[in-house]
């Protein structure tokens, strides 16, 4: 009805100026209308058109049947127009040229020929025009539909449109102004006698140029308005006697003028579009090979989220983004990275709303999808409502050697919706993500294996010797770097004698650690036939020139007695040995140096011989200690050494060590570290597991006390026997060989040795011929044994006064 | 890997003799056992069991020795052991009066030559 409305009141100002007693008008904007409103709202509103043409027509003096006729055609025309526009793709935004001419030509020539044709024979059938006047009344029906379409309907669909309006202030003043003068400009030209219309043009092509479709649908309005009232006084240069003839030429005027403006706004937007297009390329193809570049440097998997997120989601021109993957396991989709969503206050329900659901269709249907776009796929739907708030939105599945194993979603904020070239771009940073989530899946899965590979050549458990206190740690690189061949060991010789070995085979992964294990185990070999430093580094080096000729191995050997406090000492190639004595600052030992096994034939090595004081310690470590890339090793060396105090419990030297020098920074390399603290005897305290084993190490331990204490030979050999028998006995007595433990503790006084013995399990009297003896020896071994039992265990106590009362050294 | 105490063999004057190297107790007294009676052949008239290379006995290592005293005697074969006149383990043996039951010599050779000598005729 506002249709039909609308339409008779434009019909009624076109019909004022009509060739008389025909309708025939060469102004006649209700085409314009019906035309604009079809195409904007559909072809069913076409019974308005009807209407509005029949009701504008049926009180006018023409005939029945040229009204029937007419309304026809008009409705018909409208119809027409709108079906052709539709085939030929139009957009109502008039900004490309094939638009211009689309609205020009199908409805502008072609379909107000319809309205014409019928218009003019109902007439002529209506008895309304001589035969004679039909062919000039056909080309003021036709010229007047058809500024119509090219003026109103161009406006009409312009505005629409949301054009490109002035964007400032002084813009809109600019076009304020333009339009004054043109008004002006108009009149002048076109309210004088002589030819001067062509000085419209400056202004028409300034005003289709600047401001485009705007521009020129605004300049347009003005130059019919103007030109259309100076017809109608019967003033200027198109006035003609009949008000209709003039009007012709004037429709003529605008309408060319109208269609050269558009097609110039047109062919100016298309220009820009082009230019910004090429430029948005380049900003697009420049923000994928950063993506590329940083997905290159994620090792691992939770790296590739982050970079997809940040990285990938502005580079599409998206505003915010998420990425889901499923578990290894597969047991679940969890929310590995987002970025640019609202924090939320309860964190059971952290991530953008609806992720989840979005990301299970991606990854189940194994395809891309597109809510809130025009054709969406309606199985998607629920998820796409519940992930978008609106937002256009686009999840793509990330797809890892053709399986999809994770989702990324992203959010535009401010566009209508996503182009094709966003949507390219998208599905590009979609695959490069599953590309990279592969490799980085890849590369923690074997820097998993190389690790528990190294953990598992790593020695189990530390040697207890008396005398020695040792703690060692292996760290592995951090996943990015893939872990390394570094490694440490410790060998307890039969002659009470510790070997501790510190190694790096140069290299990263599964290689690395396997070429370790090679070398740790021929490390063993040989010291078990001859532990001196340097005469095992040069067994090495000839193993090595021989097998691994393009490996690279720095090695430290330390061989530790215990007892005389002595250690040689042999680097190949690897960071010297920090030792740190009573009351001296840590010195590195920079002496019994060769170089790297397998950097040459094999040559002899070099040792150098160090007396420790009691209590000093003797560390050994790999470069990943003291190297990092934004330090100088010489800097680490300093620190460390710095670092150390003496006297400190090995362990804790260790964590100390470890944090500071390595903090908590990703480590680039591999780290293995021995300290080994060689305090002296003066009291005894061990806790042995309860197995005939643990005697030996408690008669170690027990000839350093001794010895510490200058008891002599012959004397300590039979303490040693007493405590010996002490200790079978709590062996023997143990309940549970596996897990019981006994202790032994010695302390001397001025002039006796006093060792106890104690264990938990329940003292049996002794039995048969055997069991006697040891109770016998320990008795007539040393001056004083007491036996004491109680339900919870044994203990011992034996003590023996010393022949010769030696001051304590 | 980390032995305690070996067994090597040798003959002299025709005996065998077992040289023990290392400490003899709990950990390792019943498998230096088995390796010497091994070694005994039943034609063997006797053994002789070198204590010298020995750093320690305790009363396992002394059990070892009663047990291969007693194996020999049922055979009808002869044991003697080594020791040096100073070796502490000399006192082992005394306090457990094994010396009483088995004969100590200063040398395997000393021992060896008293068990080829021919018997005194009362």
């Amino acid at each position: 009805m506002a249709l039909a409305g609308v339409y008779v009141a434009t019909a009624k100002l076109g019909l004022a100026v009509a060739l008389p007693g025909t309708n025939a008008t060469p102004v006649w904007a209700p085409t314009g209308v019906s035309l604009a409103v079809l195409v904007l709202f559909g072809m069913r509103f076409w019974p308005g058109v009807a209407l509005g043409a029949f009701l504008a027509n049926v009180d006018t003096s023409i005939s029945w049947v040229a009204v029937v006729g007419i309304t026809m055609g008009n409705t018909l025309e409208a119809l027409v127009g709108t079906w052709l526009l539709a085939w030929a793709g139009f957009d109502i935004g008039l900004r490309r040229v094939r638009d211009v001419v689309s609205l020009a030509v199908l409805a502008g020539l072609v379909s107000t020929l319809v309205s014409a044709v019928f218009g003019v024979a109902s007439l002529r059938l209506g008895g309304a025009i001589s035969s004679g006047a039909v062919v000039h009344v056909f080309r003021v029906w036709w010229l007047g539909d058809m500024t119509g379409d090219l003026v109103v309907a161009a406006g009409i669909l312009v505005v629409a449109s949301r054009p490109r309006l002035p964007d400032s202030r002084a813009a809109w003043a600019e076009a304020a102004v333009l339009l004054g003068s043109l008004a002006v400009v108009v009149e002048l030209a076109v309210g004088a006698h002589a030819p001067w219309a062509f000085l419209v043009f400056p202004w028409s092509i300034y005003a289709a140029v600047r401001f485009r479709q705007a521009g020129a649908v605004a300049a347009s309005a003005v130059i019919f308005t103007v030109a259309t009232w100076n017809v109608v006084r019967g003033h200027g240069l198109f006035a003609q006697p009949h008000t209709p003839d003039g009007l012709v030429l004037s429709q003529v005027f605008v309408g060319v003028n109208a269609v050269v403006m558009l097609v110039l706004a047109a062919v100016t937007g298309e220009r820009e579009a082009a230019r910004e297009a090429a430029l948005r390329a380049v900003e697009r193809v420049t923000r994928l090979q950063e993506l590329s570049a940083q997905l290159g440097r994620s090792n691992t998997v939770a790296a590739v989220a982050v970079t997809l997120v940040e990285r990938g989601v502005p580079a599409c021109g998206a505003q915010a983004g998420w990425v889901a993957l499923v578990d290894e396991d597969e047991s679940a989709v969890r929310l590995a990275a987002q970025t640019g969503f609202a924090p939320i206050a309860r964190p059971e329900d952290r991530g953008p709303p609806g992720w989840r659901h979005a990301a299970q269709l991606a990854i189940r249907s194994d395809r891309q999808y597109w809510p809130n776009e025009p054709t969406r796929d309606k199985r998607l739907d629920g998820g796409a409502s519940a992930a978008s708030s609106d937002r256009p939105l686009g999840v793509l599945p990330l797809r890892c050697g053709g399986q999809p194993v994770g989702a990324l979603g992203v959010c535009f904020a401010f566009a209508s919706r996503i182009d094709d070239d966003e949507r390219r771009m998208l599905v590009g940073i979609a695959d490069q993500g599953g590309q990279a989530l592969e490799r980085a899946r890849l590369s923690e899965r074997e820097h998993r294996l190389a690790e528990s590979l190294e953990r598992s050549l790593l020695p189990e458990a530390l040697p207890i010797q008396p005398g020695v206190k040792l703690a060692a740690r292996y760290l592995p690189a951090s996943a990015a770097v893939g872990v390394g061949g570094d490694w440490y060991d410790t060998l307890e010789l039969d002659d009470g004698r510790l070997l501790l070995t510190v190694g790096d085979v140069v290299g990263h992964g599964l290689e690395a650690a396997e070429a370790m294990g090679r070398l740790r185990v021929a490390v063993l070999a040989y010291a078990l036939e001859d532990a001196t430093p340097a005469a095992l580094l040069e067994r090495l080096s000839r193993l090595v020139h021989q097998t691994q000729p393009r490996s690279l191995t720095t090695l430290c050997v330390a061989l530790v007695d215990p007892l005389t406090r002595r250690v040689d000492v042999a680097c190949a190639g690897h960071p010297p040995p920090l030792v740190v004595g009573a009351g001296r600052p840590a010195e590195y030992v920079w002496e019994g140096r060769g170089v790297p096994l397998g950097s040459g034939p094999p040559t002899p090595y070099e040792q150098v011989t160090l007396a420790l004081d009691a209590d000093a310690s003797i560390v050994l470590f790999t470069d990943g200690l003291v190297e990092r890339r934004d330090r100088p090793i010489d800097d680490g060396l300093a620190t460390l050494a710095t670092t150390i105090g003496q006297g400190e419990e090995p362990n804790a030297l260790c964590d100390r060590i470890l944090s500071s020098l390595l903090g908590d920074i990703e480590q680039q390399d591999d780290v293995a570290l021995v300290v080994c603290q060689l305090a002296a005897v003066p009291t005894l305290d061990l806790r042995l597991p309860a197995e005939p084993a643990s005697l030996a190490c408690v008669r170690r331990a027990l000839t350093a006390f001794l010895s510490h204490h200058g008891v002599d030979a012959t004397e300590a050999w039979e303490i040693q026997v007493a405590c010996g028998e002490a200790c079978a006995n709590a062996v023997e007595h143990a309940y549970q060989p596996g897990q019981a433990q006994f202790r032994v503790e010695a302390t001397s006084d001025h002039d006796t040795i006093h060792i106890i013995v104690c264990d938990h399990g329940r003292w049996r009297e002794p039995r048969g011929q055997h069991r006697g003896r040891g109770q016998l020896l320990m008795r007539e071994l040393m001056d004083d044994v007491e036996i004491d039992h109680t339900n919870h265990g044994t203990t011992v106590h034996l003590s023996r006064r010393r022949s010769v009362a030696t001051p304590t050294r | 890997m980390n032995r305690l105490a070996d067994v090597t063999f040798s003959t002299v004057l025709g005996v065998p003799v077992a040289h023990i190297t290392g400490d003899i107790d709990a950990s390792n007294a019943p498998r230096l056992q088995s390796l010497v009676l091994d070694h005994v052949e039943n034609t063997d008239a006797s053994l002789v069991v070198d204590l010298t290379p020995t750093t320690y006995i305790d009363s396992a290592g002394i059990r070892f020795l009663y047990e291969i005293s007693l194996r020999l005697g049922h055979r009808g074969q002869a044991l003697r052991v080594a020791l040096p006149a100073n070796s502490p383990i000399r006192r082992v043996l005394a306090i457990t009066k094994l010396d009483t039951l088995i004969q100590v010599d200063d040398t395997p050779q000393e021992a060896a030559a008293i068990l080829t000598s021919p018997p005194l005729v009362d």
